[in-house]
């Protein structure tokens, strides 16, 4: 039998293409909360091998992500069947959503959305968490090998101290807090991170009040991307793993280092630093988590 | 006499493309008149009527069916040379040939421009509605000039709308302004705070230019179509542009204009408005509402946007002080006492009757207010005679008078020639797809008309008011000159024409 | 909710006037022009029905599962049978035919030749009005060879004993059939049925399909994918055009036909019969993509069509939702290239099943491939390059199996949806030869033809009504 060579300029997944003359089309497998996901338009921002950002006009950025990465609030995640995303999407082509078909450029590709699954982040519950789940956590983070790494950036080293946060009023978290918009390395800046993971456990605890009013000044002082991610933890709206990280606060405490390593997943420190941040704020907003000799700045 | 019958099987060109080219081809040189249709059966149906259709051509409806009727073979040869030539030369890719084709489907449309949010439908009505479907499950809005859409269809689309969360703005609809960009036929008008959602073109027209002669300026003017506030359809569409201004931070004060609607559905649109958290001036004309007519819409909106009340009651009446009036009436013969007004728009015409009965009595029309007064002849008028010469009665197979001003013109030669006839009132609706310089086509017009009438020892009066702006193509003030220099008595508006009309025939100030 | 369409930047598609585009252009606005005709040939209530199967997402995915069957498809020709034994339902008495279903007194003059050569071979008649009276009689079954899992190219004429190639797709396990080419000039598919004719027919139940037979059996099978995705590659687009396809099939099979043991003068008469054929490999290709489709077929709400076919008289087509349903239409005559001394006035209407080339995105779907049938059929190479382009606004994809060298190694647009033809009423395009109106004459030209569009009309219309609430 004689073999032929394999195509070389088709994408192989060139199946049933609802808009005739276009390039694949690709189901989209979840879509996060955060946009209209039947209607929107922007330009393609970013573009990685495993995901690529979208600047919807006027408002957002939305991602689309491989199947293996986390439901977010601003998320989309489709299958490429292992095509990385360079091959789908270039940045500055435009991106329109219209009655759920999503195109990248010009008669190019098609992301399905129409019977994506609609994910919504799960609050934990808003009591207290078990304390020894708290002082459990902390220490798992605290051995993180790449704990030192987090707190030798400068202006990062309180980021380890969450059991201090205890002590602090809510007029004392707030400069603190401001000292750490937009520092450290990452995508997502580390401190940014950190803020995001304490204003989530805040808003479960029932108290965003205490930042609702700064976190939108802090958004405009860093990265597209970081913007994003300070505004909508500021509404509880984070990754699905922070959220099951949070719900397993009030579980069995065997249950952590699953969900905590999950979480570390997120980013080469961005993980560590929203876990140490969710600590904080869980101390903040409730008494007897953190141990007596962690609580207070001096310490 | 001499004809050719001529097939070009699956050309499709759109009817005013046509039309246009019927035109040029019927001045070449030894023609005596040339018909270029798409043979549907409507239009061979036209066709028989002026006898110019030999038998039964083997043409369907995606054929293009072409006659010429000219004085000898050469003279029709020729002709046919250049509509061929004419109907070739379209453009077949986007951008002057060399790029991709053109899209033959709104979907094809939407891959190559994936952002992409409204369409624009005006394509022959028995197609108009599948279209609009099509648009609408594709995720845009749709703006539906097109008519000869069914009732059903439109309910059923404007149901759809709703469920998707989309605007239709139609059927029949024949003027928006979106973001600014001129929509169909309308107008360039400044940008501003006012929003409108109208059930007239004609009417949205005038409002959106009076508003920008007062300083004013527009943030959306959106269409429902003509038929959106009958009880089927139940002011689907007023109701969703109604919530969409509401909801834009463009938009601080909101104008509703329409004929009076079914009770139901005005009641229903008058309190989403009173409850919609803007002001909202209501003008269904002759119905119920803030405002009486067009003009004083115009007013109470800008008044309302600046924050500030309106002073109708020292609205100027027309443009004429009683001693011009009393002058105009003087150069009357004794048997002249009739108006003949003859608009371009419907709902012009409406307006005029509804000032017009009260201090004059029966007004006869081909859609009189009052029943009594419904014209025998379309095509002849009798006492005071208000007529829209765009309804369909006067244009199967022709062009709309905005577009083209021949019928017009002829009517009022007719109008001059009548010993009746004192004043003859026109509308001069200006923008985008309007005639390029009617001013200068009704000019002529008037020019015989005065000719006419000399001729049998009488002077007519034209009164006139031009529904346009100064950045629209034709410029509204050089159309204005134009008129002027021919002798019309210009106003403001449409009301003021029709009183100016009213006090010169009248028995006194 | 509609106040979005204020925030964004306005972008319009103008369907109709010219004139509303150039004012939106002229007052700085976006739009995109739309080259608009009436869908559907301008039958209005199939364009509602085409409203009406727009943006389904049950239809995008059963469309999205037919297409992969499609491509999955792995037709292998694995050997000869008897028409009689191997096609399914067939009895002693039938004899299938191509197209549609048609009565026997409405077909046209090459297929009731045809069926009169056939009944002479099969000798169930001594002469040919003996035989003629049998075909009125009633006692002969006729069917569409799609209906026994078969195509045949012209009258596609197929009767118990005749010889059939085997194929069988290797993913789904599907089979398919058809007869072995007879060749040019006076043959049975254009209607003749003289001495000649049916002599040649035994010689190919005799011999030639003794050989192709034993050569297939050492083989172990030949993939029929791989032969005519090289042979698109040396300019054949495997319908009208077949003579590399053919070559590359004969090298394949001289040397096992050579070690079968058989008679070295069967043996050399078989080759030299297929060298002198340049169409020989076109069976096995029509049984190839009918392999390819039917495992496309059956698809609840699929608009993917899976049969193109004519028997003379009528053209059908075949979608993949609607079961076993043709919707058909008066055949056309082709408006092609006549050889000298025959015009459009001596043609049959277009007739045979090869377009199931067409629908599996073969032949003139692959004319970018052929130039050399682009001059054939009246053309340019850069014709053929733009026709192949078009068909790709009509399809669901391409076949990444398949690929056009002219168009950078593209795979060729394929499986047409229905809904997309109403649409835009852009027609599948056919390469096609043209049969004499009378039995026997044979070829008398070729040329470019386009399936009808009111199949396509009927078609979203029984779809739309029979749509399966999702």
């Amino acid at each position: 039998m004689c073999e032929y060579g394999p195509a070389r300029w088709d994408n192989p997944r060139r199946a049933g293409s609802p808009v005739p003359g276009a390039q694949a089309r690709y189901p989209a497998l979840s879509v996060g909360p955060g946009f209209d996901a039947t209607r929107f338009e922007g330009t393609v921002h970013s573009v990685f091998a495993r995901a690529l950002n979208i600047q919807l006009d006027g408002s957002r950025l939305a991602a689309l992500v491989a199947p293996d990465l986390p439901n977010a609030p601003a998320t989309i995640r489709v299958d490429l069947g292992g095509a990385p995303f360079h091959a789908i999407a270039a940045p500055g082509q435009t991106a329109a959503c219209r009655a759920g078909i999503l195109r990248l450029g010009h008669a190019g590709n098609i992301i399905d959305l129409r019977q994506a699954e609609a994910w919504h982040p799960k609050p934990p519950p808003s009591s207290v968490p078990g304390k020894e789940a708290w002082q459990s956590l902390y220490a798992i983070a605290l051995s993180s090998p790449r704990l030192g790494v987090l707190t030798e950036w400068p202006g990062l080293k309180i980021c380890a101290k969450a059991g201090a946060f205890a002590g602090l009023s809510a007029a004392e978290l707030i400069p603190v807090l401001a000292s750490l918009v937009g520092r450290g390395p990452g995508l997502t800046p580390a401190g940014d991170d950190f803020i995001a993971g304490l204003a989530a456990a805040l808003h479960w605890s029932a108290q965003a009040s205490a930042l609702a009013r700064h976190i939108p000044g802090w958004a405009l002082r860093t990265t597209d991307v970081s913007r994003w991610l300070l505004l909508d933890s500021n509404s509880g709206q984070i990754a699905e793993p922070v959220c099951d990280l949070g719900a397993a606060l009030y579980g069995q405490v065997d249950q952590l280092p699953l969900a905590a390593d999950a979480v570390m997943k997120l980013g080469h420190l961005s993980g560590l630093a929203m876990i140490l941040g969710m600590l904080a704020g869980y101390a903040f907003a409730w008494t007897g988590l953190a141990a007596p000799n962690d609580i207070g700045l001096a310490a | 006499m001499t004809d050719l019958h001529k097939i070009f099987p699956n050309m499709y060109r759109d009817s005013v493309a046509l039309m246009r080219l019927s035109a040029e081809a019927t001045e070449l040189p030894g023609i005596e008149m040339v018909s270029a249709i798409m043979a549907t059966e409507a239009n061979m149906a036209l066709l028989a009527e002026t006898g110019l259709l030999n038998g039964a051509p083997e043409a369907g409806p995606n054929d293009l069916l072409l006659v010429i009727q000219g004085a000898d073979e050469a003279a029709i040869s020729a002709a046919a040379d250049y509509i061929e030539n004419a109907l070739n030369d379209a453009p077949k890719t986007a951008g002057d040939g060399g790029g991709p084709a053109l899209p033959h489907s709104i979907e094809t449309a939407l891959g190559l421009a994936p952002a992409a949010n409204l369409a624009l439908i005006s394509c022959p009505g028995a197609y108009a509605g599948a279209e609009a479907m099509k648009a609408l499950r594709l995720g845009l809005d749709v703006m539906l000039f097109s008519d000869n859409v069914s009732l059903e269809d439109e309910v059923a689309l404007k149901t759809l709308g709703d469920e998707m969360g989309r605007l239709v703005m139609g059927s029949d609809c024949g003027t928006a302004i979106i973001n600014g960009v001129p929509l169909g036929f309308a107008n360039v008008v400044r940008r501003g705070t006012i929003g409108l959602v109208a059930a007239s073109g004609t009417g949205l027209q005038q409002v959106s230019c009076l508003i920008d002669a007062l300083g004013g300026g527009i943030s959306q003017a959106i269409g429902t179509g003509g038929r959106d506030l009958k009880s089927e359809v139940g002011g689907r569409a007023m109701i969703q542009g109604l919530r969409a201004l509401a909801e834009d931070p463009g938009t601080e004060v909101i104008v509703l204009i329409s004929k009076p609607p079914d009770v139901d559905v005005a009641k229903r649109v008058m309190e989403l408005a009173a409850a919609c958290g803007k002001p909202v001036i209501v003008n269904f004309l002759g119905g119920t509402g803030d405002a009486a007519n067009l003009e004083e819409a115009a007013h109470l909106a800008v008044a309302a946007a600046k924050s500030e009340t309106a002073d109708l009651e020292n609205l100027p009446r027309h443009s004429l002080d009683p001693d011009a009036v009393a002058k105009a009436r003087a150069v009357l013969g004794a048997g002249q006492g009739c108006i003949r007004a003859l608009y371009s728009g419907g709902t012009f015409a409406y307006e005029c009757m509804l000032i017009l009965e009260p201090l004059l009595g029966t007004v006869w029309s081909t859609l009189p207010i009052n029943p009594d007064g419904l014209l025998d002849d379309p095509w002849q008028s009798r006492g005071h005679t208000v007529i829209d010469l765009g309804d369909d009665i006067f244009t199967r197979g022709r062009p709309h008078p905005m577009i083209d001003h021949r019928m017009r013109g002829e009517r009022i030669l007719q109008e001059a020639a009548d010993a009746e006839t004192a004043v003859i009132l026109l509308d001069l609706v200006l923008g985008y797809g309007s005639h390029e310089d009617p001013a200068s086509e009704m000019a002529a017009a008037i020019g015989e008309a005065r000719d006419i009438a000399e001729a049998a020892g009488r002077w007519v009066h034209f009164v006139g008011f031009v529904c346009g702006t100064d950045n629209d193509p034709q410029n509204a003030s050089r159309q204005a000159e134009m008129l002027s220099d021919a002798g019309v008595l210009l106003t403001a508006s449409n009301a003021q024409a029709a009183r100016l009309a009213a006090d010169i025939v009248g028995d006194g100030p | 909710m509609s106040s979005d369409l204020f925030r964004a930047d306005l972008t319009v598609v103008n369907v109709g006037l010219g004139n509303f585009a150039d004012a939106i252009d002229g007052s700085g606005g976006t739009v995109v022009r739309t080259d608009w005709r009436p869908p559907a040939g301008g039958d209005a209530d199939a364009a509602i029905a085409v409203a009406a199967l727009i943006n389904d997402a049950g239809i995008d995915a059963a469309n999205e599962i037919a297409f992969a069957k499609y491509l999955a498809a792995q037709p292998v020709l694995q050997g000869v049978g008897r028409a009689g034994d191997s096609l399914p339902g067939m009895g002693e008495r039938t004899i299938t035919h191509s197209g549609p279903p048609v009565a026997w007194d409405e077909m046209c003059g090459p297929v009731k030749g045809a069926i009169i050569g056939a009944i002479l071979y099969e000798g169930w008649a001594a002469d040919e009005a003996a035989a003629g009276s049998l075909a009125d009689s009633g006692e002969v079954d006729f069917a569409p060879c799609h209906h026994l899992n078969a195509v045949g190219p012209m009258a596609g004429i197929v009767s118990p004993s005749m010889p059939v190639w085997i194929v069988k797709n290797s993913d789904a396990g599907n089979m398919s059939y058809c007869t072995l080419n007879e060749g040019l000039g006076r043959v049975l598919r254009f209607g003749a049925y003289d001495g000649e004719v049916i002599e040649r027919l035994k010689w190919i139940e005799e011999v030639l399909a003794k050989v192709m037979g034993a050569a297939l059996d050492g083989l172990g099978g030949i993939d029929i994918k791989t032969i005519m995705a090289q042979a698109l590659h040396m300019g054949d687009e495997v319908h009208n055009r077949n003579a590399a396809a053919t070559s590359l099939l004969i090298k394949a099979l001289i040397p096992p036909a050579l070690r079968s043991g058989l008679d070295q003068s069967d043996i050399a008469a078989a080759i030299e019969f297929i060298a002198g054929n340049d169409h020989f490999f076109l069976n096995i290709s029509m049984a190839g993509c009918k392999s390819m489709l039917d495992a496309a077929h059956g698809v609840t709400s699929s608009t993917m069509v899976t049969a193109m076919s004519r028997n003379g008289v009528e053209f059908g087509i075949r979608v993949s939702g609607a079961g076993d349903r043709w919707f058909t239409a008066e055949a056309p005559v082709v408006d092609g290239l006549y050889f000298p001394g025959y015009s459009m006035a001596d043609a049959a209407p277009d007739l045979g099943d090869s377009a199931i080339t067409e629908t599996a995105g073969l032949g003139g779907f692959a004319m970018a491939a052929s130039p050399a049938i682009v001059q054939f059929v009246g053309g340019t190479p850069a014709d053929a390059i733009l026709r192949s382009r078009e068909m790709q606004q009509i399809t669901l994809g391409r076949n990444p199996a398949l690929t056009l060298p002219a168009l950078n190694f593209a795979g060729t647009a394929a499986g047409i949806d229905v809904r997309q033809v109403a649409d835009q009423s852009v027609l599948p395009i056919i390469n096609t030869g043209i049969a004499h109106k009378n039995a026997g004459v044979g070829q008398i030209g070729a040329g470019i033809t386009h399936a009808p569009m009111q199949c396509f009309a009927k078609a979203v219309r029984w779809l739309a009504n029979n749509r399966a609430a999702s």
